[in-house]
C-alpha cells in the first residue's frame, strides 16, 4: 500500500500543481461557487506536501544537491532580473512620454485642452457607451488616451450597455454612442466625439460655478418651466442636464442692466411686442459682448400685428431681416406637410457639425434675410445654419386658396431658417431662428431622439454660452489621406505584383542558392 | 561581442542556405500582399496608410506563426546534434551564443520586411500618405517582431525538437496575446496588468503614428527578458 502510494507520488504532485493553477484561474475568472478557488488551492497544497512526505529523501537531495545549488542560483538570478524588468516597466508606465509623428499632428491636443486637463482639481471619470465593434469607439478611445496622458485625474472606461444595463440606467443613458463625464456629483453627456466636444464636456463637469441661461418672460413667450405642448419644458430640462441654470427674466423689472451672470438670453417667440426700452436693453447688452438667441415665428394671420416687428430695427443693425412669409417646401417636408420644411443637410458650423445624419424640421417657419448691417460689416461674421431646399419658397399671400410660388412676391429657396452673427472683437453672439415650434414640448415629445431638433437647440445654447478658451479650439479639420481611384488595370498590376511576383522573386533567389550549393 | 557577431554570421549562412527562410518569407509576402491589395489598393478612397494592413488580424496571426518558425531551429538543432556542447565548452560565453543566434534571426526578420517597403512606395505613388505614420508603423512592427523572435528563441532552448520548439513558442506568444482578452472579463487593477502584458496592446499606437515610450520599454523588456532566460536555460546544461 505504502509502496504503491510512493510510486504514485509524482502523479499526486502533478495533480497538486494543476489544482493550484486551476485555483488561480478560478480566482481570476470569478468562479461559481465562491469557495472553489480556496478548495482547489488547499487540495493542491496538500497533494504537493504529501509528495514531500512520501519521498523525503528525494526532496532533501533536490534541495541540497549540486543541481539544487546551481539551479537555485539560476532561479534567483532570473527572478531578480525579471524583478528589475518589472520595476523598469512600472516606472515607464507611470512616467511615459508620447510623440505624435503624424505630419498633421493629428493626435496632439490643443494647448487649451492641455491647460484644462492640467488644472483639474478632482477626478473626472468618463464612461463611454458603445455597441461592441463600433468604429467610433476606437477613434474616441484614441482621443481619450491623449487626455489621460495629460492628467492623472482623468480616467475612462467603456461599457457595453447590453452587458451592463444597470450602469447605463444609473447614468441616465438611453442611446449608444454617448460619453458620460462624471466629477463629484456632476454629470455631463456628450454625443459629439471630437476634441472640442470632449473638452467642452470636461470643462462643464469640472467647473464649479453654474452658467445661467435666462429666458425672457412677460410677453407670452414659450416657458422653459412649462409642460404645456407649446412650452419649452423639455428644452429647460435638457439645458439642466448640461449644467446650466435655467431662469426666467422679466426685462420690465430691470432698471439698469442685464444680470451679470447671464451666459445667454433666449427670446422664445413672444406673442406680445417688447417695449422699446426692453429692446434697447437687450441690444446694448448684446453689443457689449452679450449672447442672445431670438426665435421668431411668422405672424399668425395676415394683417395681425407681428410681435417681432419691434425687433426689426435692432436686427437690421445686426444685418438680419425677418421676412413676412411662411416657408413652404413641398419637396422636403415633414410627412408631406409643406409648411414643415425638413432639413437633412446643414451648413458646416460648430453648432451643426454633429447633426450629420439627423433630420430636423421646422413647423410654420419664416425665412431670414441677410441685409447690410449698420455695425461695421467687416467685423461681423455671418453663418447660415439651416437652409431649405431649392424647391421651397416663402409664401407671402396666406389668404389665397392654393399656395403657390408667385413670381415677384414670394422668395425662392433655398431660404435661411437660422443664422448666427458674431462680433468677434466684442465677443457678441447672436443667433436667430425663423421658427420656435421645432423645440416645443409637443414636437420634442413626439419625435424623441429620432430628429435633430433638440440637439440643434442645445448646441445653439452651448455655442452662445461657450467660453473663449473653448471657441479657440474649433473643430479640427479632418486629415483626409486617401488613395486615388485606381483603374482595374492598376489594381490587377498591384495585386499580381505584390501577391505573386514579389514572393516569386524570393523563392527564385532561394532556388538559385540551392542550385549553386548543389 | 565579436564572438556573437561571428555566430550570427555563421547562423545567417545556415539560414539562407536552407529553403526554410525563403519559404517563410515568400509565404509572409503572399499574405501581406493579399492584405495590401484588398485593404489599400482594392477599395476606392481607402486610407493611404499601412495601419489597416499591419493592424489586420491576419497580419498579426502570420507574424505570430512566422516568428517561431524562424527561431525554432536556432538552439533546438544544436542540442539535438550535440554541437551545443562544443559551443558551451568553447571560450565563448553563453550570452554571446544566445545573442549571436538572436541577431541572425533578427536579420532574417528584417530581410522579410524589406520587400514590404514596396507597399509604402505604391501608396506614395497612388495616394497622399502621412510619412510619419509609415515610420512609426515600421518601428512598431520591428519592435513587436523582435519580442516575438526572442520568445521563440527561448522555447528553442528548452527542447531538442524543432517542431516542439515552434509549437511551444507559438503557445507562449499566444498566452501573451490572450492576456489582454482576459483583461476584458476581470475588473480592477488586475485588468490593467493583464492589458499591459498583452503583446498587441502596445502595438496599435505605433500604427496610428504615435510612439509612446511605454510601448517601446515593454517590447524591449520582453526581448531582453526572454534573451536573459534563454541564457540561463542554456547554462543549466552545464550541471543537468
Amino acid at each position: 500500500m505504502m509502496d504503491s502510494l510512493r510510486r504514485g507520488a509524482p502523479y499526486l504532485a502533478g495533480v497538486g500543481i494543476v489544482a493550484v493553477l486551476l485555483s488561480i484561474a478560478a480566482r481570476v475568472l470569478g468562479s461559481e461557487p465562491p469557495w472553489l478557488p480556496e478548495a482547489l488551492l488547499s487540495l493542491g497544497v496538500v497533494l504537493v506536501i504529501s509528495y514531500a512526505l512520501l519521498r523525503p529523501r528525494e526532496v532533501v537531495a533536490a534541495l541540497t544537491g549540486r543541481r539544487a545549488r546551481y539551479g537555485g542560483n539560476a532561479l534567483l538570478l532570473s527572478v531578480a532580473f525579471l524583478g528589475i524588468l518589472t520595476t523598469v516597466n512600472i516606472l515607464s508606465d507611470r512616467h511615459h512620454k508620447r510623440f505624435d509623428l503624424t505630419e498633421s499632428k493629428q493626435y496632439t491636443l490643443s494647448q487649451e485642452t492641455i491647460q484644462i486637463l492640467q488644472s483639474l482639481e478632482r477626478p473626472v471619470k468618463v464612461t463611454g457607451f458603445f455597441t461592441p465593434g463600433d468604429p467610433r469607439q476606437t477613434d474616441v478611445e484614441d482621443l481619450l488616451k491623449e487626455y489621460a496622458y495629460h492628467s492623472d485625474q482623468f480616467t475612462y472606461e467603456f461599457v457595453d450597455p447590453e452587458q451592463r444595463p444597470g450602469e447605463a440606467r444609473r447614468l441616465g443613458v438611453t442611446s449608444y454612442g454617448v460619453l458620460v463625464f462624471q466629477s463629484g456629483d456632476k454629470r455631463q453627456q456628450t454625443f459629439g466625439l471630437d476634441e472640442e466636444d470632449l473638452t467642452s464636456a470636461l470643462l462643464k463637469v469640472s467647473r464649479d460655478e453654474q452658467k445661467v441661461v435666462y429666458f425672457t418672460t412677460g410677453h407670452k413667450e414659450r416657458n422653459p418651466e412649462g409642460f404645456q405642448s407649446a412650452d419649452y419644458g423639455n428644452v429647460g430640462r435638457i439645458l439642466g442636464m448640461d449644467n446650466y441654470n435655467v431662469e426666467l427674466l422679466n426685462l420690465a423689472t430691470i432698471t439698469d442692466t442685464i444680470p451679470a451672470d447671464a451666459a445667454a438670453i433666449v427670446v422664445a417667440s413672444p406673442q406680445v411686442s417688447f417695449s422699446p426700452d426692453e429692446i434697447s436693453l437687450l441690444d446694448k447688452w448684446l453689443e457689449a459682448g452679450g449672447r442672445l438667441m431670438i426665435l421668431a415665428d411668422p405672424p399668425a394671420r395676415r394683417g395681425e400685428e407681428d410681435p417681432m416687428a419691434a425687433f426689426s430695427e435692432m436686427l437690421k443693425k445686426w444685418g438680419i431681416r425677418l421676412r413676412d412669409d411662411l416657408v413652404l417646401d413641398p419637396a422636403s417636408a415633414f410627412f408631406g406637410d409643406a409648411a414643415s420644411p425638413l432639413v437633412t443637410r446643414y451648413r458646416f458650423s460648430t453648432i451643426t457639425k454633429d447633426l450629420g445624419g439627423l433630420t430636423s424640421f421646422f413647423p410654420l417657419a419664416r425665412s431670414i434675410e441677410q441685409v447690410t448691417p449698420e455695425l461695421p460689416e467687416e467685423d461681423l461674421v455671418f453663418t447660415p445654419l439651416i437652409e431649405t431646399s431649392r424647391d421651397s419658397w416663402g409664401e407671402t399671400n396666406l389668404t389665397e386658396q392654393q399656395a403657390r410660388y408667385d413670381e415677384g412676391e414670394d422668395t425662392r429657396g433655398p431660404l435661411i431658417l437660422a443664422i448666427t452673427v458674431e462680433y468677434r472683437e466684442r465677443g457678441s453672439r447672436l443667433i436667430v431662428f425663423g421658427d420656435s415650434d421645432f423645440a416645443s414640448n409637443a414636437i420634442l415629445n413626439s419625435v424623441r431622439g429620432a430628429f435633430g431638433n433638440a440637439d440643434l437647440f442645445r448646441n445653439s445654447v452651448n455655442w452662445l454660452a461657450e467660453e473663449e478658451a473653448l471657441i479657440a479650439i474649433g473643430p479640427k479639420p479632418p486629415d483626409i489621406r486617401t488613395m486615388q481611384p485606381l483603374t482595374p488595370a492598376q489594381q490587377k498590376l498591384i495585386f499580381y505584383g505584390t501577391v505573386i511576383f514579389l514572393p516569386l522573386i524570393v523563392l527564385a533567389l532561394g532556388g538559385a542558392v540551392w542550385w549553386e550549393r548543389r | 561581442m565579436r564572438n556573437a557577431l561571428i555566430i550570427a554570421r555563421r547562423e545567417l549562412g545556415a539560414y539562407f542556405a536552407s529553403p526554410i527562410a525563403y519559404v517563410v518569407i515568400a509565404a509572409y509576402l503572399v499574405v501581406m500582399g493579399i492584405l495590401f491589395s484588398l485593404i489599400v489598393a482594392g477599395r476606392p478612397g481607402a486610407e493611404a496608410s499601412l495601419r489597416f494592413v499591419f493592424g489586420n488580424m491576419f497580419s498579426a496571426i502570420i507574424l505570430i506563426i512566422v516568428g517561431p518558425l524562424l527561431t525554432m531551429r536556432l538552439l533546438a538543432e544544436e542540442q539535438r546534434s550535440g554541437t551545443i556542447e562544443l559551443l558551451l565548452t568553447s571560450p565563448i560565453r553563453d550570452w554571446e551564443v544566445v545573442l549571436g543566434k538572436y541577431l541572425a534571426g533578427c536579420v532574417v526578420f528584417l530581410a522579410m520586411l524589406v520587400p514590404t517597403l514596396v507597399y509604402p512606395l505604391l501608396i506614395e505613388r497612388f495616394g497622399n500618405p502621412d510619412h510619419g505614420m509609415f515610420v512609426t508603423t515600421y518601428v512598431g512592427v520591428i519592435l513587436l517582431g523582435m519580442a516575438i523572435l526572442a520568445l521563440g528563441l527561448l522555447t528553442s532552448a528548452v527542447t531538442q525538437n524543432q517542431i516542439v520548439a515552434a509549437f511551444l513558442g507559438l503557445g507562449l506568444i499566444l498566452v501573451l496575446t490572450f492576456t489582454q482578452f482576459l483583461a476584458t472579463v476581470v475588473s480592477g487593477p488586475l485588468a490593467g496588468i493583464l492589458t499591459y502584458l498583452g503583446l498587441f496592446s502596445h502595438f496599435f499606437d505605433f500604427l496610428r503614428g504615435i510612439i509612446d515610450t511605454r510601448d517601446v520599454v515593454y517590447y524591449l523588456s520582453v526581448t531582453v527578458g526572454a534573451l536573459f532566460l534563454t541564457t540561463q536555460i542554456l547554462g543549466t546544461r552545464r550541471w543537468r
